[in-house]
């Protein structure tokens, strides 16, 4: 197989040496025995089953209908086992930490009064619902459903870019590539000992069953409707798990319960796993203009009749300032170190962050704190100075708006592209999915999203990203397992200087951090953030699997060096 | 198993706008190839085919001009008509989107494959001679539409409100082309049968066409053994028993739907099944003479009892509480 790894950024596949990684021979060799040609031709039969099963997300103003399939790259991405435990680790941590933080937040706010975490920062979120104060959500879990995104670094190292932990989207399309690639490319699998994804939807079932007011509950998806860009995945959940899948219209409140209008009459609603943001849930306690929520549905939920999953709230505790703090929280509620790092941020709202960022804007990476599908993003080393200038007026009016990250450089993977009918490397990240209950479950693997546009450095599926499948093998030799966590785990002395770091986030920040090179991810909460239909028109060609646009590598120098 | 109403309303229009996309390919299909041999008058031959469908006025206003080309674009690809083929399909298939986690993913990737591939034709497939296969291939889609959902969808309420919706739109077509046919005005002595024997092969192909239109024509050869005359065909298509498109048959079929929701909901809504088997019984006992001479039932009364029927499901499945 030819392909140049370069030596710039981590590959995935290849040593920098140039030899295939141990996890990657089995793939490298079976697609050595096929030929580039016939490994091509199969990847159109694939494009055609996913466009007619249409598993598509939505866009408009396209002449060829409003939807269009996600583009796939079937060179898998594997991840050995030994890697596989570390991140499973580092996420079931940081998912604990996050609904602790969340049940705390909404009762006595402990964490506040000890001053770990400035409550100004909190009570200051968007996503914070005073609503709910008070309000503990049935089995006291507040994040059925986690999607951490996950990036690696130029050595190799998992960071941590953001949690998703509102309604985070793509799932059906990790189980859709499986299935797609099982049906395609049977051969690749054989000797592989690739881990199963399908019981997702089963555990899913079992998560939200778990949390019902009352034992056997009927349990619906709540979506916004086919309009919505996630649409594909509400109703292909809904169909996996067997459930309901319904509308706003379909749901009325009447005596201090959720019902469902069905053809005998109404049925009883005990668990709604709602694709639909806090916002428009329910117009009498959120936004009063929403038509995709359910009147009423505020009070039968403080009531504890109803689960509602995500629980309300959740937001703020991925709002990207909190963010920050989670390593901190980690050790506040388990007393343990973080596994798995942040991306360095620094915050607008600290006086001492503010000051750096402002000064080295053009090296630097800005989002809005509560900001998903790319909007309020700066690029710094991509921007003009008057667009720079421009943004830090924003930045100077509201600076509790805006954090700011390096630039971190994403791992790349060979990926194939057709016109040249090479493999070329391509930047990815990964975003597992979490399912929190009594138990913490994670199907191995996650949706790994790639950046197909050459040259590009974009993952994002608006901006010509795809995804991949995404292979946990089930153990290693102990060869490549030790050289796989090698890279995984965070350095020593990184890891320490990072925490001391993040322990004075009063003080004056990252600069030793701050390598910058390549590219930032970023985002938000998923096309199951509900908008209004006529909302999301305008919106949806930004959003597709509902995430910002992600910024690419320019070589910029090193920020920190520089103030 | 419950069923939510937007559901049931979901399965029952897209049993019907399967069946009109259906109905409508078969009926383009036979007017096309018979106007290639018509003797009469091009505007004339396909006035009754657009009556079914809203009448020749949009097209004028879209086309300027009605003739064998305006007329196939118009009933078979344009989006504008809201009963052409492709307005059919598309319909139908914003509808099974609705439906994608009741129906087996069969099902719906039979109506998605339609829909991508005959949803956005234009006029090149005149161009290419393949009105033909373009009908052929819409009429399958529904076949195997309805073939999938025979063999894989559960025989639930679901089912019933399929099916309740693709024998109303078929009882609805078929009278609706035999009284296109009979207002025609080159039928003047339709029961009689004229005396030229041009105008009677005319008028002999166009009854065929009314056949053909239905796939009765096989049928009714083998159930009539006479010759093509007006009453014959319109008898057999209002009234027999065994053909699954005659009305008669569409509507007992009709009736065994409802009454099978009927059972999920004993008794709640008695007014359905009274105004289906209403329907039924005159078409049991009514003869050829009574609708066609004594117009007791009329063709236009029958079509107000049909759709008498289709608004009572509305009213007491889709808009509840």
């Amino acid at each position: 197989m030819k392909y140049d790894p370069g030596t710039r950024f981590f590959d995935e596949m290849f040593r920098g040496d140039g030899q295939v990684r141990p996890h990657y021979q089995g793939v490298e060799a079976y697609i050595q025995r096929l030929g580039t040609a016939e490994f091509e031709r199969r990847r159109h039969q694939l494009d055609a089953a996913f466009r007619n099963q249409g598993i598509t997300f939505t866009v408009y103003g396209d002449a060829m209908g409003t939807e269009r399939t996600f583009p796939f790259d079937p060179v898998p991405r594997i991840i050995p086992a030994g890697e596989w435990s570390h991140i499973e680790a580092g996420l079931k941590q940081r998912v604990k930490a996050l609904n602790a933080f969340l049940t705390d937040i909404y009762s006595g706010a402990q964490i506040l009064m000890d001053g770990v975490i400035p409550s100004e920062l909190v009570f200051t979120s968007a996503h914070f619902r005073r609503e709910v104060h008070g309000v503990t959500p049935p089995g006291g879990v507040f994040i059925h459903v986690v999607g951490t995104d996950l990036i690696r670094n130029e050595q190799g190292e998992y960071l941590v870019l953001e949690d998703n932990l509102r309604s985070p989207s793509g799932v059906s399309y990790l189980l859709a590539n499986r299935q797609a690639m099982t049906r395609i490319y049977p051969g690749m699998f054989e000797g592989q000992r690739v881990r199963p994804v399908q019981q997702y939807a089963t555990a899913l079932l079992a998560n939200l069953q778990a949390v019902s007011p009352k034992p056997n509950g009927t349990v619906v998806v709540l979506t916004p409707g086919m309009y919505n860009s996630a649409y594909f995945e509400h109703a292909f959940l809904a169909q996996q798990m067997g459930v309901e899948l319904v509308e706003g219209r379909d749901l009325f409140v009447d005596a201090g319960r959720v019902w469902m209008r069905t053809t005998g009459g109404r049925r009883q609603v005990d668990v709604i796993y709602r694709r639909i943001d806090d916002d428009f849930l329910d117009p009498l306690a959120f936004r009063r203009d929403s038509s995709l929520g359910v009147a009423g549905l505020m009070e039968v939920y403080r009531q504890g009749r109803v689960a509602i999953a995500n629980a309300v709230g959740t937001g703020v505790a991925d709002d990207k300032a909190v963010y920050a703090y989670v390593p901190d929280m980690i050790r506040y509620y388990l007393n343990e170190e973080p596994l798995l790092n942040n991306v360095p941020t620094y915050l607008g709202w600290n006086p001492d962050h503010l000051e750096f960022m402002l000064a080295n804007a053009a090296d630097l990476v800005f989002k809005g704190v509560g900001e998903a599908g790319g909007y309020g993003m700066l690029i710094g080393p991509a921007a003009t100075q008057e667009d720079i200038n421009a943004y830090l007026k924003k930045v100077r009016l509201e600076p509790r708006e805006f954090i700011a990250q390096p630039v971190v450089g994403l791992s790349r993977h060979p990926t194939l592209y057709a016109d040249s009918g090479t493999f070329e490397g391509s930047h990815i990240d990964l975003r597992p999915y979490v399912l929190f209950g009594q138990d913490v479950t994670i199907v191995p693997g996650g949706l790994t999203r790639v950046a197909l546009t050459r040259g590009s450095l974009v993952v994002n599926s608006s901006q010509g990203g795809g995804s991949k499948d995404t292979w946990v093998l089930e153990d290693d030799d102990t060869a490549h397992a030790q050289e796989a966590l090698r890279a995984a785990r965070p350095p020593q002395s990184q890891s320490q200087s990072q925490s001391q770091s993040q322990s004075q986030s009063q003080g004056s920040g990252w600069q030793s951090q701050s390598q910058v090179q390549g590219m930032l991810s970023s985002s938000g909460d998923g096309p199951a953030r509900s908008y209004q239909q006529e909302l999301e028109k305008e919106q949806l060609s930004h959003d597709q699997l509902g995430e910002a646009p992600e910024t690419g590598t320019w070589g910029a120098e090193q920020p920190g060096e520089n103030r | 198993m419950l069923l939510l109403s937007r559901l049931a309303e979901n399965l029952y229009w897209i049993g019907r706008y399967m069946e009109r996309a259906e109905n409508t390919a078969r009926l383009l299909n036979v007017n096309y190839y018979a106007s290639l041999e018509s003797a009469g008058r091009v505007d004339e031959h396909w006035r009754p085919l657009l009556a079914l469908t809203g009448g020749e006025g949009p097209l004028l206003e879209r086309y300027g001009q009605l003739d064998t080309r305006s007329a196939t674009a118009w009933l078979a690809f344009d989006l504008e008509n809201p009963s052409s083929i492709a307005s059919s399909l598309a319909r139908a298939r914003h509808n099974a989107r609705g439906l994608r986690d009741r129906i087996p993913s069969e099902m719906w990737e039979t109506v998605n494959r339609s829909y991508l591939n005959l949803c956005f034709e234009t006029g090149d497939v005149m161009d290419r001679d393949g009105l033909y296969e373009y009908c052929v291939a819409a009429r399958e889609a529904a076949q195997f539409f309805f073939g999938i959902a025979f063999a894989t969808l559960p025989r639930d309420e679901g089912w019933s409100f399929l099916r309740s919706g693709q024998l109303l739109e078929r009882a609805d077509n078929t009278v609706r082309v035999l009284q296109a046919r009979l207002d025609s005005p080159q039928d003047p002595a339709a029961m009689g049968g004229p005396a030229d024997p041009t105008a009677r092969a005319l008028q002999e192909q166009q009854w065929v066409s009314v056949l053909k239109g239905a796939s009765a024509f096989e049928a009714y050869r083998k159930a009539a053994h006479s010759g093509i005359d007006p009453r014959g065909v319109a008898g057999f298509l209002l009234f027999d028993e065994y053909f699954p498109r005659s009305l008669r048959y569409s509507a007992e079929n009709l009736y065994d739907a409802l009454a099978q929701i009927d059972h999920h909901h004993p008794g709640a809504h008695p007014d359905i099944l009274r105004l289906s088997r209403w329907l039924v019984a005159r078409l049991q006992y009514a003869r050829i003479d009574d609708i066609l001479e004594q117009r007791s039932p009329s063709l236009p009364e029958l079509l107000i009892e049909i759709n008498r029927v289709g608004a009572a499901i509305d009213t007491a499945y889709f808009q509840q509480e």
